[in-house]
């Protein structure tokens, strides 16, 4: 089912916030457990599901498990997200020697695809995605962001293979997700801000069409930060959705879209999600639903991923408002 | 030749500008006036193109670099001239966040407007940047975080500078996506500053206050 049918199959609003982190404190476990152990975060999401009934479910947002399948040295500190470390990508015989990593065995990518298998075990009847890291920001982090930058200008057959054998790394995670269980997946790819809108339509856009392209299921495209110079690029990727952080005027960029591309967002993840009350956040949250109420092709979601330190009540908030309208 | 050195810099030939600052030296222009007149109007003009959305960064990291390129020249001439920079700035990107693109770029034009620099890096501990603060001396200390997670940071900073008697004696200008004017303010930091450009300016600014 497209992603805007789904969202126009009922009348009340959708929402999915991005909240997969503030439910790990829920279970004693530490954040690099549930990061290692598809039991332990299912259980983590579960937890958190129950106590929020959102429309969708995503695992544990983590930008490192690729680069980690591809060799790349990550470091996992026991509470916090985890990094890449290492940029060992310094020339196109480096790339020659890589090859796409099998989601099956490689690094954690397992990890994932046994939580896309349990999640539809244990919530058949809900929206399931699942994440994998955009081919600019992966290409970023095989390479070093600053050294990309430059090699866009100086070096762009060189650029492009990278990030263009990112594709298919991605693809590969995605379609192995989805055939575990997930019902749509989510391109993360926040390093893709730092480029003009030319930038992004010469070296992203075409790898992020390989990726929609090959995969039926639909896909939403997620860039965190001020995207508004990149959403004419973003709206031609094939992405069903847009996920798009506090910094963009919502309504404003509904209204220059297509209606059928699904707009997804766009609370502050940490000045309204973590740091204001659950009143505040109900305010919040009614002044965005207020102000999208023209637009069916919406999800309400938080702007980026929530911290571990959310308050559950404040996404509880956020959820009941949604419900209530 | 002042305008081939600026253009070569707003567009990032790197090659082009050590050549003409090289060429200026040898026709007996000072260093002081190749900084003042050429590289950091060049830089205040790519600063200007960043804030129309002309330029992102990948074009101010080229640009940053070409104008790297002829400082690199001109700084020793400058230290044998005894020319005192215009403040020690100690900069770092916070515990936990490991972005420093943004950082990056605000050292080197601050080198470029005549300041030193001590970069502490990224994922810097409080204590890392009480300590540069303590046995530099520097006169202004700018953190930077993207993720908003890790902001909480700066004011751990802003607090043991406190507790250790060291507050008054230095000025905290903060960065980066994750921060705002509002947080500077909320956590007691001297400045927030949007980009490279404007931190050159609120550094001068900060550094004459004194």
């Amino acid at each position: 089912m497209k992603l805007i049918d789904w969202v126009k199959s009922s009348p009340s609003r959708k929402v999915i916030p991005l909240a997969g982190y503030p439910g790990i404190k829920l279970t004693g476990s530490s954040v690099r457990e549930t990061l290692e152990n598809p039991e332990l975060q299912v259980r983590s999401l579960k937890v958190l599901f129950d106590r929020i009934q959102p429309d969708g479910i995503l695992p544990i947002m983590d930008l490192t498990v690729e680069a980690q399948a591809l060799g790349v040295k990550i470091q996992m500190p026991d509470q916090e997200a985890p990094s890449v470390v290492d940029h060992p990508l310094k020339s196109p015989s480096d790339l020659q020697s890589l090859t796409v990593p099998d989601p099956i065995k490689s690094g954690r990518m397992p990890v994932y695809l046994r939580v896309a298998e349990l999640l539809k075990a244990i919530l058949p009847d809900v929206a399931r995605g699942c994440y994998a890291i955009g081919p600019f920001t992966l290409a970023g982090e095989m390479v070093g962001v600053e050294p990309l930058s430059f090699l866009l200008y100086e070096n762009p057959e060189f650029a492009r293979a990278a990030i263009e054998f990112s594709a298919q790394v991605t693809t590969a995670y995605l379609k192995a997700q989805l055939g575990s269980g997930a019902t749509f997946g989510v391109i993360l790819e926040p390093t893709a801000v730092i480029l003009s809108p030319k930038m992004f339509n010469d070296f992203c856009l075409p790898a992020l069409k390989i990726i929609t392209q090959s995969i039926p299921q639909p896909i939403v495209l997620h860039i965190c930060g001020d995207t508004e110079h990149l959403l004419e690029g973003m709206k031609n990727t094939g992405a069903q959705g847009l996920s798009l952080d506090s910094p963009v005027d919502l309504p404003a960029a509904a209204k220059k879209l297509p209606s059928d591309l699904v707009l997804i967002g766009n609370l502050h993840p940490v000045e309204v999600m973590v740091e204001l009350s659950q009143g505040e956040v109900r305010e919040k949250t009614r002044s965005l639903l207020s102000a999208m109420s023209g637009f069916p092709n919406f999800i309400l979601s938080s702007g980026c991923d929530l911290p571990p330190e959310t308050p559950i009540e404040n996404i509880q908030a956020l959820v009941q408002i949604a419900r209530s309208i | 030749m002042l305008d081939d050195l600026k253009n070569a810099v707003v567009t990032g030939a790197d090659k082009k500008a050590e050549e003409f600052v090289r060429q200026a030296l040898a026709e007996g222009k000072e260093p002081i006036f190749l900084m003042n007149e050429g590289l950091i109007p060049a830089m205040e003009e790519v600063g200007e193109r960043f804030n129309h959305k002309e330029y992102f960064v990948p074009e101010v990291l080229l640009s940053a670099r070409a104008m790297k390129a002829g400082l690199a020249l001109l700084r020793p001439l400058l230290t044998e001239q005894k020319f005192q920079p215009v403040g020690l700035v100690v900069l770092g990107t916070v515990q936990g966040d490991l972005h420093d693109i943004g950082k990056n770029i605000v050292g080197m034009v601050l080198e470029g407007a005549g300041f030193q620099v001590q970069d502490l890096g990224a994922d810097v501990p409080p204590d890392k940047f009480v300590n540069a603060v303590k046995e530099s001396g520097a006169q202004i200390l700018g953190m930077s975080a993207l993720l908003t997670t890790t902001r909480t940071v700066m004011a751990t900073v802003v607090k043991k500078l406190k507790e250790q008697g060291i507050r008054p004696g230095v000025r905290i200008m903060v960065g980066g996506a994750a921060v705002s004017d509002d947080y500077a303010r909320k956590i007691e930091a001297d400045a927030f500053a949007k980009d490279a450009l404007e931190a050159v300016a609120k550094a001068r600014e900060l550094t004459v206050r004194r």
